[in-house]
């Protein structure tokens, strides 16, 4: 099972949107049911990311952060989408 | 109109969590999302307000209120207006007259703005038009006629597109994202008290060339920025100061606890709730997005508006906004005597938003971003409680009987809450400040400002075009050459 964080400013709205679409893109690839996805703020990702596979993040990647760091904002200007879900793809299907 | 304004007042007396899965399923099948779609959109909407509803009327008014009435009376404060937050403060925008129809509306304005060159920022965080129907809805109720609220969301969406443009620049340097501006109704409202600031700073001698190093500060404080480590903190204090008796441990303990405990709990649960708000707007959101951004495809330089939430990353706004925290508390208690009945409580962690667009605005300066969350506090509490009867009386329009739970308690004067946030935005203050002169002195003192606004964007757009085009044409000749 791979962790997924989803994080924003405050964990409630620009994470919901890219936590829906990360979700399409993962069970469109054929990771469904091989990942589980958290959301929260980006104050709290530090502490989520301790045992994370990758962060997105729709802000910049906080100080601290081990894992895999993903820019979430092409999910919601979808201007470099498809590099950005290549990205989380290359590191989720590793 | 009455005919229009009375189908509405039908819709509102249905009650907002049967209203607004109807409106939602509507404005979804209209923008294309599809009718399954759309209405399981507008059920998790409902889910959310109900959910809202619940931690706000059985938290508040059993515990928390109680206890700081409690609190009040021993030590004769005067903070008895609680703040609910600004996740809330979305569902009562959302959920009064204005909020209804404040997505198609606004779509259509910025729209329409675009097209002739009056913003180049579309904004596409759709979750955000509740800064537009908050404002609206405060005038709403101080004019007594919702025409005047309707004007006024749209000016206040003019001027927050402007104010969108005008600090585009800074953003996208700061947070290296090309491209977007942010368009968050909140964060925006401050960027003309971060210019003021810095035209007088910038000044003084000495003054101008100080700058301090924030960034290390955000590691010693770690886990208490936390939502849960916070309120359960606050609700600690809170509760020692309402509850604690010296002669009885054993019996108020038990009290100063469950206080503490439950504060915790409203911090995690309303983001939770809001976030299913979120989630049901989501597909209209993504109708809406797609609808905006076909219909201005192949225009000049545009940018894409984002939630400042993108902007709150930011090392200096993310140490500087956990400073704020205890700031907004101290000042909330010296700021008595100048008027502050605020109890600052859900929006402590607002100061990120705050100073979102604020701090790129300075550059990043430590020193400045300080002075202006210093001042922005003090003006978001003594605003916030000036206007807390309104925000009180919006709730209420949304379905969130604040006077009823709150006033469960038996005494007066507990039956007011209010929004930190966007409640104490000197945006929010100006607009009520003008209307509750006179509707109309409002009405046309907002609107000027906003149509020179404009103009003054236009202008700039239109030039920007040209030398676009002349840099394009000169490339060419030198290819030539």
């Amino acid at each position: 099972m791979k962790k997924v964080v989803v994080a924003c400013g405050s964990g409630i709205a620009t994470s919901t949107a890219v936590e829906a679409k990360v979700k399409d893109l993962l069970d469109s690839n054929g990771l469904k049911g091989e990942y589980s996805i958290v959301k929260c703020a980006i104050g709290d990702a530090p502490t989520q990311c301790a045992d994370a596979d990758i962060l997105i993040a729709t802000t910049a990647a906080p100080a601290g952060i081990k894992c895999p760091y993903v820019n979430g904002v092409p999910f919601l200007t979808t201007i470099g989408k498809a590099a950005a879900e290549q990205q989380i793809l290359d590191v989720l299907k590793k | 109109m009455d005919a229009v304004i009375s189908f509405f007042s039908f819709l509102q007396g249905l009650g907002v969590s049967v209203m607004m899965p109807i409106i939602i399923t509507i404005i979804g099948a209209c923008l294309g999302a599809g009718f399954g779609k759309s209405l399981k959109a507008g059920l998790t909407v409902g889910v959310g307000f109900i959910g809202l509803n619940l931690v706000i009327n059985s938290l508040f008014g059993t515990t928390i209120g109680p206890a700081v009435q409690e609190m009040i009376h021993r030590f004769g404060l005067a903070l008895s207006v609680i703040d609910v937050g600004w996740p809330a403060g979305a569902a009562i925008a959302l959920g009064t007259t204005v909020g209804l129809v404040i997505i198609p509306l606004a779509l259509v304005v910025n729209l329409l703005l675009v097209l002739v060159n009056f913003t180049q920022t579309v904004n596409v965080d759709i979750w955000n038009y509740w800064h537009y129907a908050f404002v609206g809805s405060l005038v709403a109720n101080v004019t007594g006629n919702i025409t005047f609220g309707f004007c006024a969301a749209v000016i206040d969406e003019v001027v927050l597109l402007v104010l969108a443009d005008a600090t585009a620049e800074d953003c996208q340097e700061a947070l290296g994202m090309p491209g977007v501006s942010i368009s968050q109704g909140f964060s925006l409202a401050y960027a003309p008290v971060a210019w003021a600031i810095n035209w007088v700073i910038d000044r003084i001698p000495g003054v101008r060339d100080i700058d301090i190093d924030v960034e290390s500060m955000q590691k010693k404080f770690g886990v208490f920025g936390e939502p849960l480590f916070v309120g359960t903190i606050i609700g600690l204090i809170i509760g020692i100061i309402a509850y604690f008796k010296p002669g009885d441990v054993a019996g108020s303990i038990g009290k100063v606890l469950t206080v503490a405990i439950t504060l915790g709990s409203v911090l995690v649960l309303i983001p939770r709730m809001a976030s299913l708000l979120m989630e049901g707007l989501l597909p209209i959101s993504d109708a809406a997005s797609n609808f905006i951004q076909n219909k201005v495809k192949n225009r000049g330089k545009m940018y894409i508006g984002l939630d400042s939430a993108v902007a709150v990353g930011h090392p200096v706004t993310l140490s500087l906004a956990l400073i704020c925290i205890p700031l907004m508390v101290l000042f909330a208690v010296i700021l008595q005597p100048l008027g502050n009945q605020t109890l600052p409580f859900v929006d402590l962690s607002a100061g990120t938003y705050m100073l979102a667009v604020a701090v790129p605005v300075s550059k990043g300066n430590g020193f400045r971003g300080f002075i202006i969350g210093i001042i922005s506090v003090i003006m978001g509490l003594l605003i916030s409680t000036a206007l807390a009867p309104l925000i009180t009386q919006s709730a209420a329009q949304a379905g969130f009987n604040i006077t009823k739970a709150v006033g469960a308690t038996g005494v007066a004067g507990t039956s007011l809450i209010t929004v930190l946030s966007d409640g104490g935005s000197p945006l929010s203050g100006i607009f009520v400040l003008l209307s509750s002169i006179n509707a109309f002195v409002g009405l046309v003192a907002t609107g000027v400002v906003a149509v020179a606004m404009a103009l003054w964007n236009h202008k700039r757009i239109v030039k920007e075009a040209k030398e676009l085009h002349a840099e394009v044409a000169a490339e060419k000749n030198g290819d030539q050459a």
